[in-house]
Formats: C-alpha cells, structure tokens, sequence
C-alpha cells in the first residue's frame, strides 16, 4: 500500500510537496527541489484522516478536531471535521470556498484568497502561485524533510507568520503560525490512494 | 502729412504693436507651461458647486492602476514588479499608498469599537437568527482549517464582526492575493495588480510623459504579456494626443493647400507674404485674445479653431483677387470693405451666439475664431495701406474653366422653373432628413477615449469592481449627525439587490453605533447570548473571551477618521458635514424605477451626470435652433432692406446651402453640433453671398469665392477625418454645406438679377 501511494504521488506530481519545490526560490530551491521530487507520491485520488489543534491565545486549552480528507484532480479538496461537531469544507478552483454542516447545506464562504491558496494549492499541485508568497527555507531534520515558509510581505505576515510543513514520503505535519499569535497543528495520515 | 498719410501710419503703428505685444503675450503663457488644457471635462457644464462633486475630484484623478498577465504566473509576477520599480521612479510618479499600512490603520482605529460596527448582513443575521444557531455556527467556523475574511483575531473577534464588516467595505479584498505585487486570480489567469499615483493632474502633460512611454515600452517589448490600463492619466494622455493629431491634419493641411493654391493662382511672392502675414495676424490674435478670456485654451478648441485659417484666408483672397485686376491694393481695399466689414461682422455674430452657450468648451472656440476673424479683418485693413502687387502681374488671364461656369450659370439661371424645383427638393429632402433621423443629445458624443481604452477600463471594472461616478445620491443635511441618519435611511430603502457605497457604511451615525451595540450585547455577549452558548459547547474555559470589555465607545465620528483611511474612501473625499454621497458601485441598473431613484427622504436627491449633460444639450440644441431661426429672420429683413430685392438672393443662397447641409450629412441624428456647424455654414455663405452682391458675378469674384471656399472645405473637410464624433459631425455638415454654397450663390446671384446678365456680358 505504502508503495503504491509513493508511486502515485510521483506519477501525478500532486502532493503535499509539489507547493514546497514550486515556491523554492534561490539557492535552497534548488537542492530542496531534488530532496522532494525524489521522493513525494503523485495520485489522482487520495483519502485520509486527519488530526487538528487550534492554539487559541484566550483559550486555556486547544481546540482539537478530527476528521476525514479527500482530493481529486478533479473535484478539488474536502474537509470533513467528524469530531466534536460535524462539518464539512469544500474548496474547488470552480466554486472557491463552501462550507456548510452538511454537504445539503454548503454554502459560499468569502475567505481570504490567500488561505483558500494555500490549503487548495498543497493538495491540488498547482502551487506555483504560492511562489509569489513565500520564501522558503530548507530546515535540518532527522527523518525526511522539514520547510518553512515564510512570507514576503507583511501584509500577509499579518495573518500568517510562517508555515512549517515535514514529511518523508509524504506530507505528514503542517503548522501555520498566525500573526496574533494562534497557532494551528494539523497531522496528516494518507489512508487510500486511487 | 496728409490726412491719409497720418491714418496709414496711425493704423499701420496699432496694427505692428498690437501683433508685436499680441506675440510676446502668446510666446510668455506658451513658455509658462500652462497655457494649454486636455481635461474633456472641462469642456462640459459643470454640475450645481453646492453639491458634493465626485467625477472632477483631483485627488480621485490622480491615482491609476495597470493590470498585467502572463501566460506564464512567475514570468508575470516578474515583469509586474520591474514594471512597477520603472514606473514609480519616473519623475511625478509615487507609490500608492501601502496596503497593508492601511489595513493595519484600519485594524487599529477601529478596534475600540468593533462591538459597534455592523454590516448590513451581519446586522439582518442578529435580527433574524438565535444565539444557539449563532453560536453552533461560531463552533464550526472554529474548528475550519480555512478561516473567513478576518480583521482582528479570534481572541479578540469569536464572531468575526470585524472580518463582515470589511467584507462590507472591500468586497474584493477577500479576492487578492498579497503578494509583492498583487495579484488578482480570474480563472487560470493571474493579473498582477500595479497601483501608482500621480503628484501632478493627470491632464499635465509631464504626468503624461511620465507614464504613457513606459507602458508603450513594455507592450513592445512583452508582446506576450497582456497589459490593461485604468485611470484618468490614459484617457488624458489619448485626448492631448488626438487633439495634436486633429490639429496637425487640419492645421497643416490646411496651411499646405493654401500654400498650393497662392501659388497655382498668384504666381507671386508679395501675395504668398499677404497671406502669411494674414494668417499670422489672425492665429495670433486669437491665441492672444483667447488666453487673456481664458485662463487656458483647450487642445480641442485649438482643433476646431484650426479651421479659422481657412475663414480668415478668404477676405485675403477677396482682397488679393480685386488688387491684382485693380493694380492697387487701396483701391481694392476700399472697393471691398463694405463686404468685408458686413461678412466679418455678421459672421461675428453667429459666434457670439455661441457665447451664450452652457458648454465651455463652446465658449472657448467662439472667443477663439472672433478675435482670430477681428485679426484678419484688421490685417486685411493694415494691407490695404501698403500692398502692391508686382508691376509685372497685370490681371489674370481669362480662365477657361470660368468660361464654363459662366455658361454653366447662364444657362441655369434662365430656368427658374427647375432651379426652383430644385430648391423645393432640396428643402424637402432637408425636412425628410430631419423628420427620418430625429434629434440626440447623447453625451458620449463628446467621448475622446478609444474603443480599446474603454475595453480596459470595463475589463477592470469586471476583475475589481468600481464606482459610479456618473449617477449617484447626495444628502444634505443640518448636522453631520442628521446627515448619517438620512443617509442609513436612504441605504435602507434601496433596493436589496442594489450595492453601495456610503459614508455610514464606515462610521454610523451614534443613532445606528448604539442600535448595533445593543444587538451585539443581546444576541452575542449578554446573558444567554451567543458567547455563553459557544463556550458551553466547546466545554472549555473561556473566561477570558467573557471577561472581555464590551461596553459602547463614543467618540467614533467621520471628523476622527485618520487621513490614510480617509483617504482611500471616495466617499469621504467629497463628504462634509453638511453634505455626503452614496455610490453605487459599477455595473449596476439603476433605470426603470423613478420611485427608487428618488425615494423622498428628506435632503436627498439622486444625480445623474449623464442624463443632466444629455438635459443640457438637447437645452442648448432647442436654444441654438431657436437662434439660429431668429437670426436668418433679423438678417433676412437687414438684407430685404439694405439690398431691397437683390437681397433675396444672399438670403435664399444661406436658406438653400442650410438645408443641403441637413440633407447631404446623412447624420443618425441631428445634434448640437450640427446646429452649431449649420451657425458656421451660415456664416461662411453670407460671406460669398455678400461679396457677391457688393463686387458682382465675374471672374474674379468667382476666383475669390472659388479659393476662399476651396480652402475652407480643406479645413472643413479634414475635420470630417476626425476620430472626435463631434468634431467629424462637424466638418461633415460644414464641408457638404459650403460646397452647396459655393454652388447656389452664383446662381441665386444671378436669378434675382432678372435676366439681365450686364456683369456677365
């Protein structure tokens, strides 16, 4: 199974790792491009679960969440947070951002492009436009690979401090460090790859 | 001395020192750099001074925007930011003020009162729905990885009532990226968004040059990137270059067919230096008279005025045709100056009508060619002392083509019956013209701007939005309080579907800050309100969210509001406490429903700027008509009882080339602007209608006419080349116009003669 996600991945070029060789800029692109290219998985379809924890600087303790994800090439990417309240989140390059409790119950969010970017261009492999956004720095790491990104202007600083994505073979932690000081974990676990 | 000697001097000393000081006064405004004027906008009635004015703001004017694409995004992201780097570092070229420096602005000056700033859906969803539904909403948008639009952090905001209220104010910051550069993401494309501002008018032609050569420069050397432009600095920058390009087609060619014929018909270098120094006394004195009216002239004036060199050359060819049969130019000069003082003065006055005129574009050309025609006349005059024509040059042979015309003429004017008729038919096709093509007042007649520019401008409109600055409300009010109020009042009765832009959407009156606080409190962070609802769901401590400080802020008033945020609010420029506007935003109908537009309340009244130019128009086109009509009537009388019945001939030679005029544009629809050229058709006919009354019908009438209408149909009909509908209308009907007359005024000439042809024979 492992094999067959890590030939998937390849194949498509879509993954958590596409956003980080396409934003590489300078010197640090270069090698961090060979590191991720050789080893991230392409599919056409992958499924998983994942784990959240929102850091709240007035709430004494984070607010966890745990759920479902998908992403097709072609149907863009859904959040499904099952636990402690269902929703779901839907984010197309037709339809922009919906959200809703239920799938009957979708509606047009007005989210700030720049997040909708980020989440949709991670998982659909059209991360080139996060090149205007970010820098990003190769940090040292035990197992796999460890990127920070950091953005270029302080307009978007503002909302958004830095971005620490890791992984092997595939993208396992994101954290998006706010610019009030919130914080958000997400931990990533691959389940089925089409 | 004798008494002729002493007026030749006394007239010839005026005629030089007034030329002399006319000369340096033109040569010291030119130099001054303010002398010329390309705003079109001036060139319309400006709206009532006591209301608030949007459309001729300057700081509004001065701030531009260039959209640029690639089909490669990083390639694109690249020539965006050289383009912007080239651009602000020209001289009178800043920086727009930084986004973020104002979001941040905003965030802070508006933070104290965040539980008091409502938008209209936020306010509609308090209303209307309970705290459990608000809180379990809060609950989900909590645990989203993907956040709304947000202005203050969760800590500070749980319900995000800063985020929807800025949505309120921006609706498409939600939709731009902030990179560097901008960007804009429209599908698969990527606009990059390259803002600047001018220090200067954009009509100033250094703000201009500053920035038309670098975008010209890089469309040429990125054909493969698209680049789109929005701002008043282009649609200037394409006026100055029109009105340079009209005025260099009509001006030298105008010039350079004159020259062509002086020379085919004189053969003389003293008569080329009489037309030049004509030519040169009459621009002169325009210029010179115009800017002493006016304190600058505009580019589209001086393309229209252009066509006075083919007006002003005639008399000189009057003059230049009788001295060269007389061989004196004072007798020549005293032979024609009853003609010349008549058609000077009368067509003087048909350009004084023009002064009565609501356009002051209008006003501008008739100061224009009156004193531009007082500067021949008078030249004409100065020439009559001191122009010889060679010894050598005695007449001019007898022309073959006017042995022709003469048959022609003759033989026409013996069938009354059919010239007649004729004249019927043409009066008929005239009224059939009329009666098929009706009458426009469209204001876009006026419109310099090219198809391509106005493709931007709505492209724009459609990626970012935009304001009507053409229609749009006004409140007035005793207090800046009262003027909130009407003006909340006014947004609420619109219609749901209809967007706007107002004052009260960034600072409610106290009345609306109080209504919405004490909504906050009841439905978010009172007892039993959404807050508690939330925190009991979430099963955590949120003491300090329910600790927070809630309580109503006074103070928040549009006279506090910081000039960065001021500024970037249109609403605000022409805002004061007494008076505001509410804008519609682009594109919307606002038409068909007269009780929206004009709700009744109290101060308030909707603007249309285009309806009122179009109002005007058709005003002045009503009032022009009606002079016109009173003026053929006043000078048909003048003529019936200056030249008894041979009057009838000048009289029905102007009614007749009046209505060929009308039947041979074949215009859409009649406009003020072919009344006004129908004011100039009528005075350029009277002129060859008179000097064929005073001189008779031969040869060298014929010339004179001949040139004179020559020239003027060059000028005229360059016009007509014009890419300016008004000035093509224009030159159209004056050229076909004049064409008729140079026809008809011989014949008619002759008709009223009764067949006693003694100048012929």
């Amino acid at each position: 199974m492992h094999a067959e996600i890590t030939g998937w991945l390849r194949r498509t070029g879509y993954g958590w790792g596409c956003l980080f060789i396409l934003c590489l800029c300078g010197g640090d692109f270069a090698h961090a491009q060979s590191t991720l290219t050789n080893r991230l998985h392409q599919a056409d379809h992958i499924e998983g679960t994942f784990l959240q924890k929102r850091f709240i600087s007035v709430l004494s303790v984070p607010l966890e969440s745990s759920g479902l994800f998908t992403f097709g090439k072609e149907s863009g990417v859904a959040w499904h947070t099952l636990e402690p309240i269902e929703s779901l989140l839907q984010i197309d390059l037709q339809h922009g951002v919906l959200a809703g409790a239920t799938a009957d119950q979708l509606q047009q969010v007005t989210s700030s492009q720049v997040v909708a970017d980020i989440f949709l261009g991670v998982l659909s492999g059209e991360l080139e436009r996060l090149a205007g956004l970010f820098s990003v720095t190769e940090l040292p790491a035990e197992d796999g690979w460890r990127l920070q990104l950091t953005p270029h202007t302080s307009q978007l600083a503002d909302q958004i401090a830095s971005i620490l994505v890791s992984g092997d073979e595939f993208v396992e932690t994101v954290v998006l460090q706010e610019g009030n000081g919130d914080r958000t974990e997400i931990v990533l676990q691959v389940v089925t790859v089409k | 001395m004798t008494k002729n000697n002493t007026l030749k001097i006394f007239v010839s000393a005026f005629w030089a020192t007034a030329l002399f000081c006319a000369a340096i006064f033109c040569c010291v405004r030119i130099a001054g750099g303010n002398a010329f004027e390309s705003n079109i906008m001036v060139l319309v009635p400006s709206t009532d001074e006591a209301r608030p004015q949007l459309a001729e703001d300057t700081n509004l004017q001065k701030g531009f925007l260039v959209l640029i694409k690639h089909p490669d995004r990083n390639v694109g992201r690249q020539l965006a930011t050289e383009f912007h780097d080239t651009l602000v570092s020209q001289a009178g070229v800043e920086k727009e003020s930084d986004p973020a420096a104002l979001l941040e602005s905003l965030r802070q000056f508006f933070h104290p009162y965040r539980y008091q700033l409502l938008s209209r859906e936020m306010q509609e969803k308090l209303s209307t729905q309970s705290p459990d539904v608000i809180a379990e909403e809060a609950l989900r948008a909590l645990y989203s990885p993907v956040q709304g639009l947000q202005l203050y952090s969760l800590s500070d905001d749980p319900f995000n009532l800063g985020g929807t209220w800025f949505q309120r104010l921006y609706p498409q910051a939600a939709q731009i990226s902030p990179e560097i550069i901008p960007a804009l993401t429209e599908g698969e494309n990527t606009w990059y968004l390259v803002r600047a501002r001018l220090q200067d008018s954009p009509f100033s032609i250094s703000s201009q040059s500053a920035v038309i050569p670098v975008v010209e420069d890089f469309r040429q050397r990125w054909p493969d990137a698209m680049l789109v432009t929005s701002g008043f600095v282009f649609h200037a920058a394409e006026a100055t270059a029109t009105a340079r390009g009209e005025i260099s087609t009509v001006g030298l060619g105008s010039l350079l067919g004159i020259a062509l014929l002086v020379v085919i018909v004189f053969r003389s270098g003293r008569a080329v230096l009489a037309i030049i120094t004509t030519l040169t006394g009459s621009v002169l004195f325009a210029l010179a008279g115009s800017l002493v009216v006016f304190d600058q002239i505009h580019l589209i004036t001086l393309a229209f005025g252009s066509t006075l060199l083919g007006l002003s050359v005639d008399y000189c060819f009057h003059f230049l045709v009788k001295s060269r049969r007389l061989g004196s130019g004072s007798v020549a000069g005293r032979l024609i100056a009853k003609g010349l003082a008549i058609s000077a003065g009368s067509s003087i006055l048909v350009y004084l009508m023009q002064l009565f005129s609501p356009f002051p574009g209008l006003r501008q050309f008739a100061v224009f060619v009156m004193f531009g025609l007082l500067g021949a006349w008078f030249t004409i005059v100065f020439l009559t002392f001191w122009y010889q024509d060679s010894p050598h040059q005695k007449g001019f042979r007898e022309l073959a083509l006017y042995r022709l015309v003469q048959s022609f003429y003759l033989s026409a004017a013996s069938r009354k019956t059919l010239v007649i008729s004729l004249s019927v038919l043409i009066i008929c096709a005239a009224g059939l013209q009329i009666f098929r093509s009706g009458f426009s007042d469209d204001i876009r007649l006026l419109n310099t701007s090219s198809n391509t520019l106005i493709a931007d401008e709505i492209q724009v409109m459609s990626l970012l939005g935009g304001i009507d600055t053409q229609r749009y409300w006004t409140v007035v009010g005793e207090n800046q309080q009262q003027v909130l109020q009407s003006t909340e009042q006014l947004v609420s009765v619109l219609r749901p579907d209809i967007q706007v832009m107002a004052v009260s959407d960034l600072i409610p009156s106290q009345q609306q800050q109080q209504q919405n606080h004490q909504l906050v409190m009841e439905k978010l962070y009172g007892p039993d309100g959404a807050l508690e609802k939330l925190c009991a769901l979430m099963t955590t401590d949120c003491t300090l969210w329910q600790d927070g400080d809630f309580s109503f802020r006074s103070g928040l008033t549009p006279d506090v509001v910081p000039p960065i945020i001021a500024g970037a609010f249109p609403v605000f420029a022409v805002s004061d406490p007494k008076h505001s506007i509410v804008l519609p935003l682009q594109g919307q109908q606002l038409d068909g429903d007269r009780t929206f537009l004009f709700p009744g309340a109290n101060g308030v009244s909707f603007v249309d700027r285009v309806g009122e130019l179009s109002d005007t128009m058709a005003g002045f086109r009503i009032q022009v008509s009606w002079l016109l009509a009173l003026f053929l009537l006043v000078f048909s009388i003048a003529c019936l009882l200056l030249y008894r019945t041979k009057g009838i001939a000048v009289v029905s030679s102007v009614f007749i080339s009046l209505c060929a005029a009308v039947a041979l544009s074949s215009p859409d629809a009649i406009t003020l602007f072919h009344v006004l050229a129908l004011l100039l058709v009528t005075g350029l006919t009277i002129d060859a209608a008179i000097f064929y009354r005073e001189l008779g019908f031969n040869s060298d009438s014929w010339l004179a006419a001949s040139l004179a209408t020559a020239t003027s149909i060059l000028a005229f009909g360059l016009l007509a080349l014009s890419s300016v509908p008004v000035l093509q209308q224009f030159g159209v009907i004056v050229a076909s116009g004049l064409a008729c007359a140079w026809l008809v005024t011989p014949l008619f000439h002759l008709l009223v003669k009764s067949g006693s042809f003694e100048e012929i024979q």
